[in-house]
């Protein structure tokens, strides 16, 4: 398992400094003279070279591309353009609302979701199977920036029960988890009866039946566990959506995190502060995805068996031929 | 012998799907004697299966529905049972082996866990003895104790089937129910497991039910045979009776279609044309369209079971007239 | 060779018709297509339809509630929002259209060639492509659009790049369930060289996994277009797209919510019927892996 841990994190190396490369190239390349959106329309030609020259603009690319890893490595992400504020100390100061949130919104769904799920491919075609599988297919068709406008309208604005912006305390939570929550839980209650029907109808329930083993014990022991890989791998598809999605969901609700960072530095082409948001999403993202490697390993022993030591291996396979 | 394990009457089985009902067990009367070998032969979609789950009462719900009929297990009336009461039987004295021993051990847990689950399900012992006691079973089954602790993937078909033999003898019960144990294995891995399960039999006094379509099998471990067609049995007797006296044109045909190394036919003579839908079964003789004996009045009345002698019974109407006491004379 | 052709072709035809019989059994398939279908028409016919144009201003009708004359009502600048959504929704479809077209062009040819090649040429590709797998799309997506400018073809591009990679997997695996197969393996020893057998071998029997991602990625390339347009990133005003209305409505909500909630509804009601329709297609063009 630690073997399996290590090789994972080591995979995800080269996927980093590949994301690092593709979002600085494509920044770089965006239209725009970065020391004149410092300076405003009405500094000289001059002051603009003189601070280009400075800030290092005027170096071919590889050189920028390897000083801007250098100096990720160190935390730094370089300054803002329009406040000149640090632009790792301001996504450091607002990721943990980001990450609070996305993580709430998938616990929330995803516990609601896989219990819902479980009983409607236990009880298929019944009245409740029905309900969850309506309940998905218009959760999933839902655009929530929406879903969130409508909350506000309707349970801030018309029956002024919880807060509409800001985000300063579990009141403020509710509606943002609300919006973030349905179309999560909509997609892990899909794939959680799909995969526990498929499950249900495998042999070896039959056989774990057989023995006399209750029905709770089949359907937890037996069957969940065997259909919790899909499910873990939409939940960690799904971390990253909220990651991204965070520049909606923030906006909607003014909730002063990494997304709405982000969104306000677009339009005043702020590009450290986008290209250092967008990477730092990522490496949650890729944060994210290892556990949900991890994960794999934990629930199903087929794949971390598979970095077990050779060693081992080779006596197995002795002892295997052996009977 | 006498003592009766288990009985069948009158046995009816439907699966209801969205395309129709389908009937897949019609009318089946069975019996076997305590400590006897039953093989139920036919071909796939006979109904064989659909009968070794109704004893289990796992066919699948809602589709599997028993209209009629009654199982007694050692005098108890199975189809009255509760829940509580039918997962005390399952496992404990019931127990099936299944026929993809590929699919029939769940993938992520340890075998050595999947075979304790069985005992500790029945037997009030803790975890540790109830691992003891899984490790003596897989040595019973010709597998490494030390092997406890590794998963499915890592074994062989052969081993998986042992194992799963392990789970179903885990707790000595009274009935074995095997359906088709050996189809999904090699032929050299086959005669290893007929054999352990002969032995295991044996050392057990379990009774036993062989599912098969192998009339080698049959030969190999039964004592009694059942031939089934459409849901029905069509010849039923000792293994001799069968083998030596067969009377339904279905059994032989069942014979004539595989090769015989004592006579080296030149050419066997497989059963013609295809057995009916079993949505939409024939009013009459269920074979008739496929029999080479056929008599016109075979597709108008269902033809009554003849008793041949005390055991061996035939559905069929050409062994009208053949009943005990002619037998008897003209035997 | 000859006849073996037709043969297939006769069979595809026959399994294209029974797909079809099995998805006009499907309630609601037929619903999401019927839905689909007057989304498209209420677009195509935006100018038939529509009694007002997109960009009328009535500044005498503000924030006027749905009525008679104006079915959803009307905007900040009087405009007339029903008009406005239907010709939203040529901007939404178009969107949805051409990103596809661009992810299914870029990202079936790279898994087509992944899966067929195989080996390095397999692990280039798809370790560059877990590369673009590992930014969220919707981040790709607003760093894009923030280097090349907002604007419709932008976006497209945008948004179709963002779901390459996830058709490259699915072609991929396509192609490696069934290069295998013998008729393939037939192709190659009869002469037919790589092309050949990649287009007219390969891509006739891997098209149902690909119709069905093809339906479901629009969906998802309607949404995430007006989520980048709802954030400013996409269509700039004053063409009607549904999550710029959305965000331009925004400011409004306390009194006229009637603004924000009707071009929600139409993103709802598209995306609905194109998932529909998807789990529908795939349903019917796979039968096993229905429940």
């Amino acid at each position: 398992m630690f073997r399996y841990i290590s090789r994972r994190i080591i995979m995800m190396i080269p996927v980093l400094l590949g994301v690092v490369f593709v979002i600085f190239t494509i920044l770089y390349f965006s239209p725009g003279d970065p020391a004149r959106t410092i300076l405003g329309v009405t500094a000289t030609e001059q002051e603009v070279q003189m601070l280009s020259e400075e800030l290092g603009l005027n170096d071919p690319y590889g050189v920028q591309l390897f000083r801007y890893l250098k100096d990720l490595l160190r935390g730094d992400m370089g300054r803002s353009y329009k406040n000149n504020k640090s632009v790792s100390a301001e996504i450091l100061q607002r990721f943990p609302t980001t990450l609070l949130l996305a993580t709430l919104s998938i616990l929330f769904a995803a516990v609601i979701a896989i219990v819902a799920g479980i009983i409607s491919a236990i009880k298929q075609y019944s009245v409740f199977d029905n309900i969850v599988t309506g309940f998905s297919l218009l959760g999933i068709s839902i655009p929530n920036f929406w879903l969130g406008l409508m909350l506000i309208i309707l349970v801030s604005l018309h029956w002024r029960l919880l807060p509409a912006s800001g985000f300063y305390g579990p009141r403020y939570w509710i509606l943002p988890l609300i919006t973030n929550g349905v179309g999560y839980m909509a997609g892990i209650m899909r794939i959680t009866r799909s995969s526990m029907l498929e499950v249900i109808r495998q042999d070896y329930i039959r056989t774990a039946r057989a023995k006399g083993q209750r029905e709770i014990v089949v359907i937890l022991k037996h069957a969940l566990r065997n259909a919790i890989i899909p499910i873990i791998t939409l939940i960690g598809l799904q971390f990253g959506r909220a990651l991204g999605g965070a520049v909606l969901i923030e906006t909607v609700f003014a909730i002063p995190g990494l997304g709405k960072y982000l969104v306000d530095s677009i339009s005043a082409k702020d590009i450290p502060v986008i290209q250092g948001g967008v990477l730092f999403l990522a490496f949650l993202f890729g944060v994210v995805n290892l556990c949900v490697d991890i994960l794999y390993g934990f629930f199903d022993p087929r794949i971390s068996s598979q970095y077990r030591r050779k060693k081992e291996k080779a006596v197995k396979m002795h002892a295997k031929q052996a009977n | 012998m006498d003592e009766k394990i288990l009985e069948i009457e009158n046995l009816a089985v439907e699966y209801r799907t969205d395309d129709g009902v389908v009937k897949a067990v019609n009318g089946l009367d069975l019996t076997l004697e305590k400590g006897g070998t039953l093989g139920l032969v036919g071909e796939t979609g006979a109904g064989k299966t659909t009968t070794a789950l109704s004893i289990m009462r796992l066919l699948p719900d809602p589709q599997g529905v028993i209209t009629s009929g009654s199982i007694k297990f050692a005098g108890q009336d199975i189809l009255s049972l509760s829940k509580g009461e039918l997962r005390k039987m399952r496992g404990q004295h019931i127990s099936m082996v299944f026929q993809d021993p590929m699919t029939s051990l769940n993938p992520i847990l340890t075998v050595g866990d999947q075979i304790a689950e069985a005992i500790r399900l029945h037997e009030k012992i803790s975890r540790a003895e109830a691992a003891v006691r899984a490790q003596s079973m897989l040595e019973r089954v010709g597998i490494p104790p030390n092997r406890y602790s590794e998963y499915p993937h890592q074994f062989s078909g052969g081993m998986k089937q042992r194992v799963v033999i392990a789970i179903a003898l885990a707790c000595n019960p009274q009935l074995l129910i095997a359906d088709e144990p050996t189809t999904a294995l090699d032929v050299t891995i086959q005669a290893q497991v007929l054999a352990l399960m002969n032995k295991l039999k044996n050392d057990f006094e379990t009774s036993m039910i062989i599912i098969t379509h192998d009339l080698g099998v049959v030969a190999e471990m039964c004592d009694r045979v059942a031939i089934l067609y459409c849901g029905e049995i069509v010849e039923y007797g000792s293994l001799e009776d069968i083998f030596d006296h067969p009377e339904h044109p279905y059994t032989k045909g069942l014979f004539s279609s595989i090769p015989d190394l004592d006579t080296r036919a030149s050419r066997l003579t497989p059963i013609p044309g295809l057995a009916p839908d079993p949505s939409r079964l024939p009013k009459g003789c269920k074979f008739a369209n496929r029999c080479s004996m056929k008599r016109p009045e075979c597709v108008k009345t269902d033809p009554p079971v003849v008793n041949l002698d005390d055991l061996h019974r035939v559905k069929c109407l050409l062994a009208q007239g053949k009943d005990a006491e002619q037998h008897a004379t003209l035997g | 060779m000859q006849s073996k052709q037709t043969d297939r072709s006769r069979k595809n035809y026959s399994l294209w018709l029974s797909a079809w019989k099995r998805l006009k059994k499907s309630r609601m398939a037929m619903f999401g297509l019927a839905l689909f279908a007057i989304i498209c028409l209420g677009a195509i016919f935006a100018d038939v339809i529509a009694p007002y144009p997109y960009d009328f201003q009535n500044l005498d009708e503000t924030f006027q509630f749905p009525n008679a004359n104006h079915w959803f009502g009307t905007d900040s600048v009087g405009r007339d929002i029903f008009s406005r959504i239907l010709y939203g929704g040529r901007v939404s479809l178009q969107i949805g259209l051409v990103s596809v077209l661009i992810s299914v062009t870029l990202g079936g040819s790279l898994g087509a060639i992944a899966g067929f090649y195989g080996g390095k040429t397999d692990n280039l590709i798809m370790r560059t492509l877990d590369i673009l797998l590992a930014i969220p799309a919707i981040l790709l997506a607003i760093t894009i659009v923030t280097a090349l400018g907002p604007g419709m073809f932008n976006l497209m591009l945008a948004i179709g790049v963002s779901s390459v990679p996830s058709f490259a997997r699915i072609v991929r695996a396509s192609i490696l369930s069934v290069k295998e197969q013998e008729f393939v393996e037939a192709a190659r020893l009869s002469g037919c060289n790589d092309a050949h057998i990649i287009f007219s071998h390969l891509v006739p029997n891997i098209m149902a996994p690909i119709i069905v991602q093809i339906t479901l990625s629009m969906a998802l390339a309607i949404l995430s277009a007006s989520s980048l347009s709802f954030i400013g990133l996409g269509i700039q005003p004053p063409i009607p797209e549904w999550g710029a209305m959305l965000s331009a409505g925004r400011a409004y909500i306390r009194n006229y919510s009637h603004i924000v909630l009707f071009p929600g509804l139409a993103i709802m009601a598209t995306i609905l019927s194109l998932n529909l329709l998807g789990d529908g297609l795939r349903d019917a063009l796979d039968p096993r892996l229905k429940n």
